[in-house]
């Protein structure tokens, strides 16, 4: 009994292609049938997300079915469909990918855990549909123990991989829940938005916008379901906010020390987390200095960032040991015959294991 | 004349003219364990679990073993059930609660501090306050075995007072939740630390929230503060007064504490200040047993 992995994912090509080999949730399951009734496997799983498309299919002779997977391809996707983007693992190689996949090793964002709920979805779908057995149940089953187990063991998930998460992850180690907590906008563009909405993401319902334009406040003031306040009236919310976000398109500091200091004297026990996403920055580096207030700006939250992906890197090779281990276990159990250079055929590629991390 | 049978498993460490120092140590050690009286074996006993605990949370610190920190929290629950065991006979040697000693008190207060620790933590879910916390416990338990085993109890004993054993067992259980107060400070003061200077250690993700941890601190000792309260008013009832020594001790670590309770209350004292004093506070509460022991033997 083999197991074989086919697709294609943002290592092999670009959106553009992978759109047209997307296959929608309504469609997934009619899609696996035809794909099974086509190339004569007994078990298939489709797994279709933003960033791959991947086929997981079971049989007593896959080899034999390889003239049929390819004419499957070109009867879907036309006769030019662009075989060198897809890649094929055959087993052991198709396991180790596929607990790769579920681990967030493979995603975009090493350690991500959206990819797990997406392929619980997908396996649970063709497992409705009655199209796996023994083989790809056992194999699926295996692969979410062992994402839970990367998950507890290592740190491959912890710290946040962009800016925004940077924000929120910071405000969460500062405020601990984040829905009682008052936030301050200053500046209604783009960066402020993003930076609130990440944060309303985790619970922050409370939000205040001020801007020089006071039309554009009370627009993302609406859009995000807080009020507006004037520019000149800022100074008036401070006393009461957990959070302030300054991105303003001003050239000089807004926010000051002497501007915070009497109102942190008077609310010592209340921390004030001060996000500072403006070039030239918005409030002076000195503000860092008051007790109970913690000031980052773009720069800083970059670097942690940086540090969380880095520290996501130095976890992966903890991972390949656990993931090792446990396809071991199952080839164990699984008895395989390797075709002939079984290993990963996509050509001009290095193997999974070794391809560089995305940024 | 041959050596007995059983002599011949035992004679590398019986080689008298090169002895092994670590063998020997560990041979004395052991039979000196082995003959101590069932209580003080339970305090060598739940001091080398805590000692574990401190070991573990070692390991998974320096990333050597990835250790759950939950880990932690089993371990000081069988410490704690052993020390508890130890008090009770301890108690029944001598006919009172057991606080009748320097090496007693050190004992009764990292009791009082697993226990305070098992409450907050469950509560309050405060996460890593056992790894914490451990080490400031299996510290006090060095501290009790160094200051050495009383000798047993002889002759006829005075019946116990109770309004002295509510006292002293009160304020223990007070000085337990500054105990934990400065615990909660420390992990407080390291998580500000990180985050004022931007430095994220991997204990980062672990550690609870600084808000969370200056509430805890604030709990504690307001709660301790209140406990340490009902022992003072204990020792009202007192039939013979404790010596003058030990009421002003009492009496000025309750003034101590009652201005920081005070401070905080009016908003007078930051988060981190609060903390730095909560810390410095409990060391001199600790310091001041020790002192007043010390005073006591020079007298005698």
């Amino acid at each position: 009994m083999n197991v074989v992995c086919i697709g294609v994912s943002h290592h092999t090509a670009p959106v553009e292609i992978r759109e047209k080999f997307a296959v929608a949730d309504f469609s997934a399951a009619e899609f696996a049938r035809e794909f099974r009734q086509s190339t004569g496997v007994a078990e298939v799983v489709v797994v279709s997300t933003c960033n791959r498309v991947e086929i997981y299919a079971s049989g007593p002779d896959i080899r034999a079915a390889t003239p049929a997977l390819d004419s499957f391809f070109q009867s879907r996707f036309g006769a030019d469909y662009p075989a060198d983007l897809f890649y094929r693992h055959d087993a052991p190689e198709s396991i180790g990918h596929l607990f790769e996949v579920v681990c967030g090793l493979d995603s975009m964002v090493v350690g991500e855990t959206e990819i797990l709920g997406q392929v619980k979805d997908a396996y649970a779908m063709a497992c409705g549909a009655g199209l796996t057995s023994r083989t790809l149940n056992k194999i699926f089953q295996r692969a979410f123990h062992v994402a839970k187990a990367v998950r507890t063991k290592t740190r491959i998930n912890r710290g946040a991989t962009s800016v925004g998460s940077a924000a929120v992850e910071l405000a969460g180690k500062i405020f601990g829940d984040l829905a009682t907590c008052k936030v301050l906008l200053m500046g209604a563009g783009e960066n402020s938005e993003r930076t609130a909405r990440n944060l309303m993401s985790r619970g922050v319902t409370d939000l205040i916008v001020t801007n020089r334009s006071l039309e554009r406040a009370a627009r993302l003031a609406a859009a995000l379901g807080g009020r507006s306040v004037a520019i000149d009236a800022w100074q008036a919310e401070v006393h009461d906010i957990d959070i302030l976000i300054a991105s303003t398109a001003s050239s000089e500091p807004v926010v000051t020390k002497a501007h915070l200091q009497p109102v942190i004297s008077k609310r010592l026990e209340r921390p004030l987390f001060c996000i500072d996403i403006a070039v030239p920055r918005d409030i002076a580096d000195d503000v860092n200095e008051l007790e109970n207030v913690y000031l980052y700006d773009i720069d800083s939250l970059e670097a942690i960032a940086r540090q969380s992906i880095e520290a996501r890197r130095t976890e992966r090779l903890l991972c390949g040991h656990i993931i090792s281990e446990q396809v071991a276990a199952v080839r164990q159990w699984l008895v395989v015959a390797a075709p002939s250079g079984s290993a990963s055929e996509r050509v001009g590629s290095p193997t999974l294991r070794q391809k560089p991390v995305p940024e | 004349m041959q050596d007995p049978q059983i002599i011949y498993p035992l004679r590398p460490y019986l080689r008298l003219s090169h002895p092994d120092p670590v063998r020997v140590i560990a041979i004395v050690g052991t039979a000196g364990i082995l003959v101590s009286p069932m209580d003080w074996m339970l305090l060598i006993l739940s001091t080398a679990i805590f000692g574990l605990a401190v070991f573990a949370t070692g390991l998974s610190s320096l990333r050597l073993r990835r250790l759950p920190w939950r880990f932690n929290f089993w371990l000081i629950l069988a410490g704690f059930a052993v020390q508890s065991t130890g008090l009770w006979l301890r108690g029944q040697e001598v006919g009172r609660c057991p606080l009748t000693t320097f090496s007693d008190v050190l004992w009764f207060l990292s009791w009082a501090l697993a226990c305070l620790y098992m409450l907050v933590g469950a509560t309050y879910r405060v996460s890593l306050m056992g790894a914490f916390t451990a080490p400031v416990i299996f510290l006090l338990q060095c501290g009790a075995l160094l200051a050495g085993r009383p000798p047993a109890v002889s002759g006829p004993r005075q019946a116990p007072d109770l309004w002295l054993e509510l006292h002293a067992a009160t304020s223990m259980v007070a000085y337990g939740a500054f105990g934990l107060a400065c615990v909660a400070s420390v992990m407080f003061l390291l998580q500000q630390w990180q985050l004022k200077h931007r430095t994220l250690s991997f204990l980062f993700f672990d550690l609870p929230s600084v808000s969370k941890l200056a509430d805890v601190i604030r709990r504690l000792l307001v709660w301790g503060l209140a406990i340490l309260s009902l022992g003072l008013l204990a020792a009202i009832g007192i039939h013979e007064w404790p010596d003058r020594l030990k009421l002003a001790v009492a009496v000025t670590v309750w003034c101590l504490y009652a201005l920081l309770v005070v401070l905080m209350r009016v908003h007078a004292l930051g988060p981190v200040r609060l903390a730095w004093l909560s810390v410095a506070a409990f060391v001199f509460s600790v310091l001041t047993l020790w002192g007043v022991t010390v005073v006591e033997r020079g007298a005698l």
